[in-house]
């Protein structure tokens, strides 16, 4: 029996064992970084990439937003448990945006996360080419504000709107809009996305933007 | 090809278990794989172009390949322990908490069994004693 020696490939290996002492000496120094992960995380001070499912609460604060709506298109949406669930992605084009905050709520095992966007008072307006959020239902919208123009992106020299956008699409004039969403979103897109002058906030202490 | 009685075999993979960190290998197997399918069913509320859903796949990806790595390359115990280690702290910043802690946890107690292991000194080749009965050792 001892002497059958199947061929081994590693030369230098021989039967060996753990040592005990020298794998409390690199745990002990690990599991004292983990907590200290652990508490920076519900602290909030520690930033932490997190995908999570569920219901999302988006709340949107605008100051003054031009886009072009190009549309509300059904699409499936398929989860990796194979089901499929109807999403109606949104589209906007030419998204500009000035005073700007948009936060969503997303339970966590650990509790609440807030993910805070927010322009710079003073900079560039948010800019964004091309928006798409797929939206599978939404459980109650609230939207409260001064201006809401769809359509009326331009006037002629006498002051009487003229149909300014490509056909097909809806061009969108907002001021000074609070919204407040509760929904499913499923993805969201951009392209074209200038984010130079934007704060983006995420953590547990993070407040919404109303 | 030799055909192995079971003892055979069972001796065989003792003395193969007997010659690695198995246990390091299995459990960073195990934690690279709870990182790379904890968050698959889930999906991510806000899709940043770049490393975001990335992250996940990456990190678990790599130390799910070390598992083995650990089985098959020894020599590279502490290396590939300590890269374990790393791997996995940084899974739990970038990949929901690292598979909600427990992948991260799964590869460092791995991470640490294979810088921990060590290879018996060798025994004088000379005589070609025949190995003493196997007394029941601890074993990582």
């Amino acid at each position: 029996m001892t002497t059958g020696n199947p061929t081994t490939a590693g030369t230098t290996v021989t039967a060996g064992h753990t040592r005990w002492r020298r794998f409390l000496g690199l745990l002990t120094p690990t599991l004292v970084v983990v907590v200290l992960m652990v508490i920076g995380v519900l602290n909030g001070t520690l930033p932490i990439a997190i995908a999570t499912e569920g219901q999302q609460r988006i709340k949107i604060k605008i100051n003054e937003m031009t886009a072009t709506g190009y549309g509300a298109f059904p699409r499936f949406f398929e989860t990796q448990d194979g089901e499929k669930h109807t999403v109606v992605v949104v589209g906007l084009s030419g998204v500009r945006s000035s005073g700007l905050c948009g936060s969503g709520k997303v339970d966590t095992p650990i509790g609440d996360y807030v993910l805070r966007v927010e322009t710079k008072p003073d900079g560039q307006p948010f800019q964004a080419d091309d928006v798409k959020l797929a939206i599978e239902n939404i459980d109650g919208a609230n939207l409260a504000g001064d201006t809401l123009a769809l359509n009326r992106h331009d006037t002629n020299a006498n002051g009487t709107p003229v149909d300014s956008g490509h056909p097909g699409t809806l061009p969108i004039t907002v001021r000074s809009v609070l919204l407040d969403l509760h929904a499913d979103v499923r993805w969201v897109t951009t392209s074209g996305l200038k984010l130079s002058a934007v704060d983006l906030t995420a953590g547990r202490n993070v407040r919404e933007c109303f | 090809m030799p055909h192995l009685s079971l003892g055979q075999s069972l001796a065989w993979w003792r003395r193969w278990r007997h010659r690695r960190p198995f246990w390091a290998g299995v459990f960073t197997l195990a934690g690279g794989l709870t990182i790379v399918l904890l968050p698959a069913n889930q999906f991510t509320v806000l899709m940043l172009p770049g490393v975001a859903g990335l992250a996940g796949f990456l990190l678990g990806g790599l130390i799910t390949a070390i598992g083995p790595l650990q089985w098959f390359l020894p020599d590279q115990r502490i290396l590939l322990g300590i890269t374990t280690v790393l791997l996995a702290l940084a899974a739990f910043i970038y990949t929901n908490l690292g598979g909600f802690l427990l992948g991260t946890l799964l590869s460092i107690i791995g991470g640490c069994l294979s810088f921990a292991w060590t290879p018996d000194p060798t025994p004088p080749r000379t005589p070609p004693r025949p190995r003493p009965s196997p007394a029941p050792r601890a074993r990582g």
